[in-house]
């Protein structure tokens, strides 16, 4: 790895994310629908439990940013052929893949506390909520540099996160319906995002059952996503 | 010109049952521009990528500046321009060449120099997706040479470019010879290789066919013929000092005497004529 070409990748990813439209559009919509859900319907809502619209906020942040954003960004350089003219100037994978992981991660921390302070969340819980955050992103970061690797342009980019992102987004909002749901839900992060939160802003003991299964679902989520990373590269390397 | 570049020996490479090279071997001095030449689907960019480490070879050697292709001792040296290099599309000219000086950490004041060498730089500030196709071309082209290579390897650096962008990266790759930088090129353009080129080697399907100093083959391929043109007639004689004495003096009025040699593209074509 080097650190001055991941600084130079990182400072030229960072700065056309907010050029790029079709980013931009993806990083605003779940803070876009924080502002509508606590000013607009925030009446409705008046009765739902701690947090419940920030975490619903956060989920489609965790589900949108590393499968769409970060994938998008790894194949618009394979599909403009920029990819090709970085390593040509000796530029590894590891560095470019690195920097833009570092991106993806900025710009949902970006989001996330933006998300926090819109949802007026009690501010006694931001170091708690940045851990749980960070945790459930990094479970869902592989896996966006993994589809990034696997297309070859955006739109095949498109196809391969679509359903990912329905996926990740779907179990946590529908796990009350149903006990099935809620037993299937578990397995996904950002049902344990959802748990950690809830179980923090409950005041009552933070460490049960449920947290645990949270936590170690997010480890192994981060595990595989290595794993299968590590995998899709050895198998097909990042530009053929 | 001094010592070897780079040294190829029995070089192979196939795609499945696809043969792309085929023992091929040839050397490049150092301060040449070596023009490597054949229709498309000749291998002339399998051979580029197997030059430049970006494709592993089936078999033979290759020794480029004394390391492997493979060496990361060597990108520094080297600069590389592929059919298909990429720009940044929502960054300036500027911005595209910053990230590599960055990449290569080299000193900021190269931008504007080589900007200057492939006269852009009055559209410094503007958008690459403003840009026109020669000059994203001369941008890429900047970019390749930004951090001085010693070794450029162009394939096929002026295909689809009109003719007058065509001639102005031209004009700027032989500047750069002119100046020391070793040059291989790719083309199918004969006539520009004829014009740039100090020595060519012909492929064909994956084969060296011949190689040498365009002057040296166009003469080695000659048909050995003079070419009279009389106020009355326009006819071939052999190329013989007794023929054409003769030959002058029966003639009255004379309008031209003229050496006939082939053109580039025709040893070409007699050669893949032979070979087939
Ligand atoms: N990645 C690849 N997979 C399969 N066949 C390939 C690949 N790259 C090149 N070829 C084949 O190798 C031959 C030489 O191609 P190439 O080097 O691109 O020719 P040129 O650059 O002279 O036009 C062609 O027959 C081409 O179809
Ligand atoms: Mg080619």
């Amino acid at each position: 790895m080097n650190l001055r070409i991941c600084k130079a990748l990182f400072m030229k990813d960072f700065k056309n994310c907010f050029v790029n439209k079709n980013v931009f559009l993806m990083l605003a919509l779940p803070v876009f629908f924080g502002v509508i859900y606590k000013f607009l319907l925030g009446d409705i809502l008046q009765g739902a439990t701690g947090g419940f619209v920030m975490v619903l906020c956060i989920i489609m942040t965790i589900s949108i940013v590393p499968l769409n954003v970060l994938a998008n960004m790894v194949a618009e350089e394979k599909e403009k052929h920029t990819l090709r003219s970085l390593m040509l100037a000796n530029v590894s994978a590891t560095d470019f893949l690195l920097s833009k992981a570092f991106v993806a991660l900025v710009l949902m921390l970006i989001d996330g506390i933006l998300i926090f302070f819109v949802c007026q969340e009690p501010m006694e819980y931001f170091g708690y909520f940045l851990i749980f955050y960070i945790l459930t992103s990094l479970s869902v970061l592989f896996f966006g540099a993994l589809v990034g690797l696997l297309s070859k342009d955006q739109m095949s980019a498109g196809t391969l996160s679509s359903p990912l992102m329905i996926l990740l987004m779907l179990p946590p909002m529908f796990s009350q319906l149903n006990e099935m749901i809620g037993k299937i839900a578990v397995i996904f992060p950002t049902t344990s995002f959802q748990t950690l939160y809830v179980q923090l802003s409950s005041h009552q003991n933070f460490w049960n059952q449920d947290t645990m299964i949270a936590i170690i679902v997010c480890i192994v989520w981060i595990l595989l996503g290595i794993l299968a990373f590590g995998y899709g590269y050895k198998k097909k390397g990042l530009d053929d | 010109m001094g010592k070897n570049v780079i040294e190829v020996k029995q070089l192979s490479k196939s795609f499945g049952t696809t043969v792309a090279l085929d023992n091929c071997d040839f050397v490049i001095r150092k301060g040449e521009i070596f023009g490597f030449l054949g229709p498309s689907g000749a291998g002339k960019t399998t051979t580029i990528k197997l030059l430049t480490g970006q494709l592993k070879s089936d078999g033979g050697d290759i020794q480029i500046l004394g390391e492997n292709p493979f060496s990361s001792k060597i990108k520094n040296q080297i600069g590389i321009m592929s059919d298909n290099s990429g720009l940044y599309e929502k960054m300036s000219v500027y911005d595209n060449l910053l990230l590599f000086t960055k990449i290569y950490d080299i000193d900021k004041s190269c931008i504007e120099k080589v900007l200057e060498e492939v006269d852009l730089l009055e559209a410094k500030k503007q958008l690459v997706s403003q840009l026109s196709k020669g000059m994203r071309q001369r941008l890429i082209f900047a970019r390749t040479i930004i951090h001085s290579p010693s070794l450029l390897f162009l394939d096929e650096p002026t295909a689809n470019l009109d003719p007058s962008t065509a001639n102005e990266v031209r004009e700027i790759i032989k500047k750069l010879n002119a100046k020391g930088t070793t040059v291989f090129l790719t083309t199918h353009n004969m006539e520009e290789a004829d014009e740039m080129c100090h020595r060519v080697a012909f492929l064909n399907h994956g084969h060296i066919i011949e190689s040498g100093q365009p002057e040296e083959l166009k003469l080695k391929y000659s048909k050995q013929q003079i070419r009279m043109k009389t106020n009355q007639d326009d006819y071939m004689i052999p190329l013989d000092k007794d023929i054409l004495k003769q030959e002058l003096e029966h003639i009255d009025h004379l309008l031209m005497i003229h050496s006939v040699e082939p053109t580039l593209k025709e040893v070409f074509l007699s050669l893949t004529k032979e070979e087939s």
